[in-house]
């Protein structure tokens, strides 16, 4: 992992590498995804980032976002305890431990200006927007074409160039 | 030395240089100008290319995707000038690379502005790369220049090429233009010199021009104009004063002869006449005499004006003659008190006119006498190579300069009339009758004072 070459990243102790690099590239997605307007309720909303499930990122990812801003925004985490309660997300971050709601989640969070981002195998096909796996060391994204297109999110073209595209059901 | 030069190569010089510095000045802005734009397309292109690519790696970067960036970079194979390309994260760690990268200068990959630097043969962009105003890191691409230096060469051999075949033009334009001034003043020019050399005054300017050359022209051709009317007046009226002359001559010569031939009878008959008488007689003689060497005088100017002077040749010796001259002017020169010497070495006998001769020593004699101031007067004569040399030298005040040139034009003087007397065509008679011997006649004011006639005489007549 390349963890101590990404930008403005703040070492904390104890976080597994990995989900430092996975933090920032939640960031990273916010830069390449655009969102409606109507996704924020005021001019000086705040974005918020979800998190449902057990939080893998420790620190990290609240110093984070405490220490960025997104889309010119000032960033909010908040902790999804039901999956019903999603009003106000712009990223939703699925834990793997959350596989038993995910269908719940996944629907929820459906046809909405969301960024779901999942960290489990087979969470892409389940319509969840980005989904992280690791390739030869290296954590890297697919991305589920189909769900981006009814959530209303606009993707960079350049993301979807270093993303494996995945159907709904289907793996490729 | 510039004043040497002509008026053709002058407005040659002239017109080429201001149509040459024009004309290349016009030249070299535009050249100046498209070396410039040339090498501002080069860099907009070179920033450009590392716009695009920097955009384009910029995901790459932030997703940490070397593969892909290598890829990303490897596109730039279809550029052939293009020599390498790398990434560079913010840190300044090598990313990606394509081609053989330099080793990165210390600034440049660090920047976060773009910068654009001619390094020997290479173009080296260096450009942030940046996405929503996170800056991953930075594109170091280098570019060949060869090929602006290709088209900067190219463009200077064709501008040379371009100045050189204007400073051709300038100069055929500067040497038919330069005609348009110079031949008329040229032709006016060889007007006056024929006129000048040939003595031609019915020669006119030709071409009549509206300009000023023209107007010069015009001008010329009326003081032309005037110029021989003139010279008609005054050759009529040199023409009626001869014929008066001539005429006034032989009318005077007649009852001079029966004046002489009363005055002889009376002579032969005078023992019965008183003193008183008598020196009438000798006055009458006299003053006959000389109004007979007067009417002379006029008869041989008359002759020699016409051409119709005969020469009786015959072996003459001068120094004899001289010497008999100087026993008949005993009285003259006693009334002036000049002593007059005949220097010689022997004998100098030619072929010539005896009378004719006579009158030119006599003419020449009288004038020294008469202009002497009662100096010593010196005839000196003698023979070289072919030729007789009469020199007859006085003393006295000399010729006054200015008129020294033209003594021996006819009714010319060497003083005023009103001190010294006669027709002032004794000297006109010897230069006539030498030049009619085939010799030549030449006065000089001598340095110690007096002046000097010297004649010169072939001993006998080239044969006609």
């Amino acid at each position: 992992m390349c963890v101590a070459q990404l930008a403005g990243a703040r070492v904390s102790a104890g976080v597994d590498p990995e989900y430092r690099v996975k933090a920032e590239f939640i960031e990273r997605f916010t830069q390449f995804v655009s969102w409606p307007n109507e996704a924020f309720a005021t001019q000086n909303a705040p974005f918020v980032l979800c998190v449902a499930g057990q939080n893998p990122f420790g620190d990290y990812l609240d110093e984070l976002i405490k220490a960025r801003t997104f889309n010119l925004r000032r960033g909010q985490l908040r902790v999804i305890r039901i999956p019903g309660d999603l009003d106000g997300c712009h990223v939703l971050f699925i834990a793997a431990s959350e596989r038993g709601r995910l269908g719940a989640l996944v629907s929820n969070a459906a046809r909405k200006p969301i960024l779901t981002v999942g960290d489990s195998s087979g969470y892409g096909r389940a319509g969840v927007l980005v989904n992280f796996y690791i390739h030869e060391r290296n954590v890297r994204f697919e991305i589920n074409l189909s769900a981006v297109k009814l959530s209303g999110l606009k993707f960079n073209s350049k993301l979807l160039k270093l993303a494996r595209i995945v159907e709904p059901g289907v793996s490729r | 030395m510039k004043r040497s030069l002509s008026i053709r190569t002058r407005l040659t010089l002239v017109i080429f240089t201001g149509v040459l510095i024009s004309l290349v000045a016009a030249v070299a802005v535009t050249a100046g100008y498209e070396l410039r734009s040339l090498r501002h397309e080069f860099l907009a292109g070179g920033r450009l290319l590392g716009r695009m690519v920097s955009e384009y790696a910029a995901v790459d970067m932030a997703f940490e995707d070397r593969e892909e960036a290598a890829t990303t970079l490897g596109k730039l194979e279809n550029r052939d000038d293009i020599r390498y390309a790398a990434l560079y994260t913010i840190d300044g760690v090598q990313f990606a690379s394509y081609g053989q990268p330099l080793l990165r200068a210390t600034a440049g990959p660090l920047s976060p502005l773009p910068t654009l630097a001619i390094d020997g043969d290479l173009l080296r962009v260096y450009y942030p790369v940046v996405h929503a105003g996170t800056r991953f890191g930075t594109l170091d691409l280098g570019l060949s220049t060869a090929g602006l230096r290709a088209r900067t060469r190219a463009r200077v051999l064709s501008t040379v090429v371009v100045a050189l075949a204007i400073a051709g033009l300038a100069l055929v334009l500067a040497v038919w233009l330069q005609r348009l001034i110079s031949r008329p003043i040229l032709d006016l020019t060889a007007t006056v010199r024929k006129i000048a050399e040939e003595g031609n005054y019915t020669v006119r300017a030709s071409a009549p021009r509206a300009d000023e050359i023209g107007e010069l022209a015009d001008g010329f051709n009326s003081m032309m104009e005037e110029v021989a009317r003139q010279r008609d007046q005054a050759d009529h009226a040199i023409r009626a004063r001869d014929e008066f002359l001539s005429v006034a001559s032989h009318e005077l010569n007649t009852p001079l002869t029966s004046l002489k031939l009363g005055l002889q009878s009376l002579a032969l008959e005078s023992d019965g006449l008183d003193a008183r008488r008598m020196r009438f007689l000798t006055i009458a003689t006299k003053q006959a005499e000389r109004l007979e060497r007067l009417v002379a005088e006029l008869l041989d100017v008359t002759r020699l004006r016409r051409g119709t002077m005969q020469l009786a040749l015959a072996p003459t010796d001068l120094v004899e003659l001289a010497t008999d001259i100087g026993t008949r002017l005993a009285p003259d020169l006693e009334r002036s008190k000049s002593r007059l010497e005949v220097e010689h070495e022997g004998a100098v006998v030619g072929e010539w006119d005896r009378s004719r001769l006579d009158q030119v020593i006599t003419n020449l004699l009288f004038n020294a006498i008469k202009f002497g101031e009662g100096k010593p007067i010196v005839v000196a004569i003698s023979a070289a190579a072919g030729r007789a040399r009469v020199v007859v030298r006085d003393h006295g005040r000399g010729i006054p300069p200015e008129r020294i040139a033209r003594v021996f034009e006819a009714y010319e003087r060497g003083v005023s009339s009103a001190h010294y007397g006669g027709l002032g065509l004794g000297l006109f008679i010897v230069r006539s009758v030498v030049e009619r011997h085939g010799g030549t006649v030449r006065a000089e004011n001598m340095p110690d004072g007096g002046a000097a006639f010297t004649v010169e005489l072939p001993l006998s007549l080239p044969s006609r």
